[in-house]
């Protein structure tokens, strides 16, 4: 065996998935156990009931210790959530002597004081992840080590979340007995399970739709621009439906994945929808349009505010390999057209590149994340610590 | 409740529901209570904690809570709106069982102006015929106020079916008079609940000249969506002249002109048990002599058992709009209405029948009841974008 196997978990609000995988010699990834778990407990990412969120990832911990034979005690945890926000800083520092070389202590030193963004006391910095160097005057250099210059600066993403969220997920892993190694955003799990490297290079937006949260990852200009959780996903979709057409959750479910959205412009003649009685509903027809209509306002504003940031943050213009979309909501149906259509790029469906194994986890957009946290993991070749904030994934993500 | 079958009453044909939102319309409901609020399902919305603390209603709604901490909008009127689509859940499971909602606001407050087209359009979806009866801001409260006045008439005729407006201007109190602002607002207060509370013993009573409830959605339908509220009463042996006069003089009859131009109009007399036929023909007579022959005339005549030497008057002339506005000069704004071609009565839809009543258990926020909500830029986006829009299903 080429390596350890190694653990990937996501506390999804729809799922909990739970991934064994083992780094191949040709670097490839082979999926040894599947564990997944209809989540209870979980709302928009975050841990609302902590003991039913224990008892779903203890399912899914064992459903993937029985099909892989291992024993789990180690997993690499993904975390979500709408409080994770990203945010730009800059560093920096003077060349002492000026128009010196600059050494490895200088990028050192201006990216710590990059990384020193003073964040309210309820949050912690989860990633800082430098983006490029700055010597004097010339923007956009990656490695300033050996170059000549009076000052170094240097612009991180900083990704922050709410302290005692992240910790409650933490918990809850090591309550069911498991040891952290590492934990990460799951947007930039995603995006180093389904990207490739010319996506990278091109610019490129990825989306992973789940179930309580809209994750998004901006690649650009060869570094990670921008990236961040917005707290609304699939689930308010059904949420929306269950609302309005005044429909039990689990027929609203099953009606949005029936419906999927709809084709903007496409003129589709309006029927009656039947939804079967189930428990104490009674039954009912709607109306074709109205479902639709309620989907897409939703779809189409969630969309939208991911737009609005990229507008915000000039990068709208910057994705010539477009959008790449994954999570559970990429399967909802005309997705790939609607997205064009609102963030104005070409939008494909991402599932995970380089996997072997076990074929559930190998296809679907909805592994990414998990297979991401298992990439991610096999990346740490020295898991001593001495990455910068929480965990420095520092530039790990781009380098293929 | 009206339902309750009195002797001597008729029963009421429909399931009311009287509603007052904001500081006016909680007011409202306060004025009418000891009388009619006391036989009619009540409830009071507002978001304004200290608001809901002093009024009598039994039913208290809160809404906007995490918008405005529990305080008034402070006149902004968006802000308004978004406590009504905050609450949009809540407010809809009030108006399930009701047929009839009549909706108290003072329009040009924050709350009134922006929520109250919120609550008609919620209570109009669930199936009721909804009739706002509103305040329209004094001269002296500005031109913002009038404004959002303004607009929110239009808003509200949009949303309900049927919009009665009372300026506060239009108040029969004469000029230079030194009474406390307090009482000016007191008078329309008075007027409001004493014309509503003749038009409810007139439909729930019979009636020498009956009204039923029909009778009044009909003229409520030809009225464009908008007409004036006027009321005037008066006791004493010439009760039928003086009341004839103080109708005459009132600003949206002398300055506005309304009765020569309205296209509907209903006629509410209610007086003591000596009430003589002459008193109402020359009541009658004096009002209508203007009015075109072609418009829509109800009319509805009742006896108060409780009255003596007494006679009340109640006029809601329909579609004023064609009165020119700047006829009325007490009016520096156009506030009185400017009508836009109504919906046709026909798409006022029947109650929703192919949606029958549901036993869900109650939903506030659906499933993210518990859950920190998901604000941006001061909306809730865990409701519903399809409410949030304004979108509406079809029927
Ligand atoms: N006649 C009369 N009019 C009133 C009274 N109270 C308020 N108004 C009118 O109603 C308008 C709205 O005032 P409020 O009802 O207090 O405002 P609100 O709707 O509660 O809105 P905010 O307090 O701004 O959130 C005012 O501009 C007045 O014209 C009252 O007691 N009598
Ligand atoms: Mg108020």
């Amino acid at each position: 065996m080429a390596s350890p196997p190694i653990v990937g978990l996501e506390i999804g609000t729809s799922r909990v998935r739970a991934l064994v995988g083992e780094e191949r010699e040709d670097g490839y990834l082979m999926i040894t156990g599947v564990g997944e778990c209809a989540s209870r407990g979980v709302r928009k990412g975050e841990i609302t009931d902590f003991d039913n969120a224990l008892v779903c990832v203890q399912q899914a911990l064992n459903m993937a210790e029985e099909q892989s034979k291992v024993t789990i005690n180690q997993a690499l945890v993904a975390l979500t959530g709408g409080h994770i926000q990203g945010a730009i800083s800059r560093g920096t520092t003077p060349i002492i002597p000026a128009d010196s070389e600059i050494t490895e202590a200088d990028m050192q030193t201006v990216m710590e004081s990059a990384r020193a963004v003073s964040l309210p006391p309820e949050r912690m910095t989860l990633h800082s992840i430098h983006q490029q160097f700055f010597v004097d005057d010339q923007q956009g250099v990656i490695n300033p080590e050996g170059m000549v210059g009076a000052r170094l600066a240097v612009s991180m993403l900083i990704l922050h979340g709410v302290r005692n969220r992240i910790l409650n997920v933490l918990k809850v892993v090591s309550s069911a007995g498991v040891d952290i190694v590492e934990s990460a955003f799951g947007g930039l799990a995603a995006a180093l399970a389904v990207l490739t490297p010319e996506q990278k290079e091109s610019g490129c937006l990825v989306l992973d739709l789940g179930g309580g949260t809209t994750d998004y990852v901006v690649y650009a200009n060869r570094c990670i621009a921008l990236a961040g959780s917005i707290g609304v996903g699939g689930d308010h979709i059904t949420n929306d439906l269950s609302m309005v057409l005044r429909i039990p959750s689990a027929t609203a479910e099953k009606l949005k994945v029936d419906m999927g959205v709809g084709l903007p412009g496409a003129r589709v003649p309006d029927q009656p929808v039947t939804i079967q009685p189930s428990g104490g509903f009674a039954g009912r027809t709607v109306r074709y349009h109205d479902v639709n209509a309620i989907i897409s306002a939703r779809v189409e504003e969630t969309l939208q505010m991911v737009h609005t940031q990229l507008v915000r943050n000039n990068l709208h213009n910057v994705m010539g390999a477009g959008a790449i979309l994954t999570g559970g909501g990429a399967h909802l149906k005309n997705m790939e057209e609607f997205a064009s259509s609102v963030l104005h790029m070409p939008c494909v469906i991402g599932r995970p590149r380089n996997v072997s194994g076990i074929a559930t986890a190998t296809e679907g957009p909805e592994y990414a994340v998990t297979v991401g946290m298992l990439r991610y993991g096999m990346r740490q070749p020295a898991r001593d610590g001495r990455s910068g904030g929480l965990f420095d994934m520092l530039g790990r993500i781009f380098r293929r | 409740m009206s339902e309750s079958a009195q002797p001597g009453k008729i029963r009421l044909p429909a399931r009311v529901l009287l509603v007052g939102v904001g500081g006016m319309g909680v007011n409202a409901i306060d004025a009418l209570h000891g009388s009619t609020a006391d036989f009619m399902d009540c409830v009071a919305i507002d978001s304004d904690q200290s608001v809901l603390d002093q009024c009598h209603a039994p039913r208290q709604i809160q809404i906007g809570v995490p918008l405005t901490q529990g305080h008034s909008t402070g006149g902004d009127s968006d802000l308004g709106r978004r406590a009504a689509i905050n609450d949009f859940v809540k407010l809809r499971e009030v108006f399930t069982h009701s047929d009839l909602v009549i909706l108290l606001a003072g329009l040009g407050g924050g709350l009134g102006s922006g929520a109250a087209p919120v609550i008609a359009q919620t209570a109009r979806d669930e199936g009721a015929l909804v009739i706002t009866v509103a305040t329209l801001p004094f001269n002296f409260e500005g031109k913002e106020r009038a404004q959002e006045a303004e607009a929110a008439v239009s808003r509200l005729r949009e949303a309900g079916q049927a919009l009665v407006t009372l300026p506060n201007e239009y108040l029969c109190m004469p000029p230079h008079d030194q009474r406390p602002i307090e009482e000016a607002f007191r008078v329309a207060l008075d007027q409001l609940a004493d014309g509503l509370r003749l038009i409810w013993t007139l439909l729930g009573q019979r009636n020498l000249i009956n009204l039923d409830f029909i009778n009044l959605k009909n003229m409520l339908e030809h009225s464009q969506g908008a007409c004036r509220f006027v009321y005037a009463e008066a006791s004493g042996a010439s009760r039928a002249p003086l009341v004839l006069s103080r109708l005459q003089a009132h600003p949206a009859i002398q300055q506005e002109e309304a009765l020569k131009s309205c296209g509907s109009l209903l006629i509410g007399v209610l007086g003591s048990t000596d009430l003589a036929l002459a008193d109402v023909q020359s009541v009658v007579h004096g009002i209508t002599a203007e009015v075109h022959a072609n418009a829509h005339r109800v009319m509805g005549v009742g006896l108060d058992e409780h009255a003596r030497q007494h006679m009340g008057v109640l006029l809601l002339i329909g579609d004023p709009a064609a009165a020119p506005a700047e006829r009325a000069p007490v009016r520096e704004t156009k506030a009185p209405v400017k009508v836009a071609p109504a919906r046709p009565s026909a798409q006022r839809g029947p109650k929703r029948i192919e949606q029958p009543e549901l036993e869900l258990p109650t939903i506030s926020k659906g499933r993210f009841k518990n859950v920190e909500p998901t604000v941006m830029d001061g909306e809730d986006l865990d409701l519903p974008t399809f409410i949030r829009r304004g979108l509406r299903l079809s029927r």
